[in-house]
């Protein structure tokens, strides 16, 4: 086990965080009576009901206001669990030579009131549209232009 | 850090989260990219200082630059990942 600095609060904030939106979308998924699966790889332990301290490891109190999703992100709880085609805001994005336009197609596998993750994600280069990445990618919300439900198997023209 | 007479707005928070993000990964490998040069970081977070995080690189896409302690503004950052007993990042020589 690595030693690295950390608030237990903190950390026990993020989960609830998580483990609260599996929640709701659980309730959701009863009332609609669908049936999702969730790509998790860390186990997900349920926080309790109590409010967890929100202190961040400096001290001081963090942005979330609660320990759910805020209602002005609540567009992102609603895909979660979902396929979307994801556009990302910048023009052009390069990896090692690369260069490619935003536009990730995945699974949202968590959502935060910062950021969502797509596990498995793919990257549309034009020359390799269904370029499986090797690792969960997340997004911060703010740098996100515009997303939409979509089956990342089918065809679309990049250019 | 926000001033509690006025509700932070949902742009605020956002942002607020996603560096909570990285001070909870202090110690990890990091991937993060970026639209402006050098476009790509692979490394360990070593600290997060208000809204820039300090990743001390194994790999960007100049391999003359590897090495070096890049303070990332983390407004920035349009694709990350944290190691977090997830997949592992590919270490590439």
């Amino acid at each position: 086990m690595r030693e690295k600095p950390k608030s237990k609060a903190a950390l026990a904030r993020e989960k609830f965080l998580r483990s609260n939106v599996k929640k709701q979308k659980a309730e959701k998924n009863e009332n609609s009576s669908q049936s999702h699966t969730f790509n998790e790889n860390n186990d997900q332990e349920l926080v309790s009901d109590r409010t967890v301290p929100r202190h961040g490891d400096h001290g001081e109190e963090t942005g979330t206001m609660d320990n759910s999703i805020v209602p002005g992100n609540r567009m992102f709880a609603e895909v979660l669990g979902e396929e979307i085609l994801l556009v990302m805001r910048e023009d052009q994005l390069n990896l090692f030579g690369q260069t490619f336009r935003p536009i990730f197609c995945g699974l949202v596998s968590e959502v935060t009131n910062g950021f969502i993750t797509l596990d498995p994600v793919i990257i549309k280069m034009t020359n390799a549209p269904f370029h499986r990445f090797p690792t969960p990618l997340s997004f911060p919300m703010e740098q996100i232009s515009t997303f939409t439900p979509f089956d990342c198997g089918r065809q679309i023209p990049l250019s | 850090m926000h001033d509690n007479m006025v509700s932070p707005t949902i742009n605020q928070i956002r942002r607020q989260v996603v560096c909570d993000a990285f001070m909870e990964g202090v110690g990890h490998r990091t991937f993060i990219m970026t639209a402006e040069f050098p476009f790509v970081f692979i490394g360990v977070i070593v600290r997060v200082v208000g809204d820039y995080v300090y990743v001390e690189t194994e790999t960007t896409s100049i391999a003359a630059l590897d090495g070096n302690v890049f303070r990332i503004h983390i407004d920035d950052i349009t694709v990350f990942y944290i190691e977090n007993g997830g997949p592992e990042i590919p270490v590439i020589c």
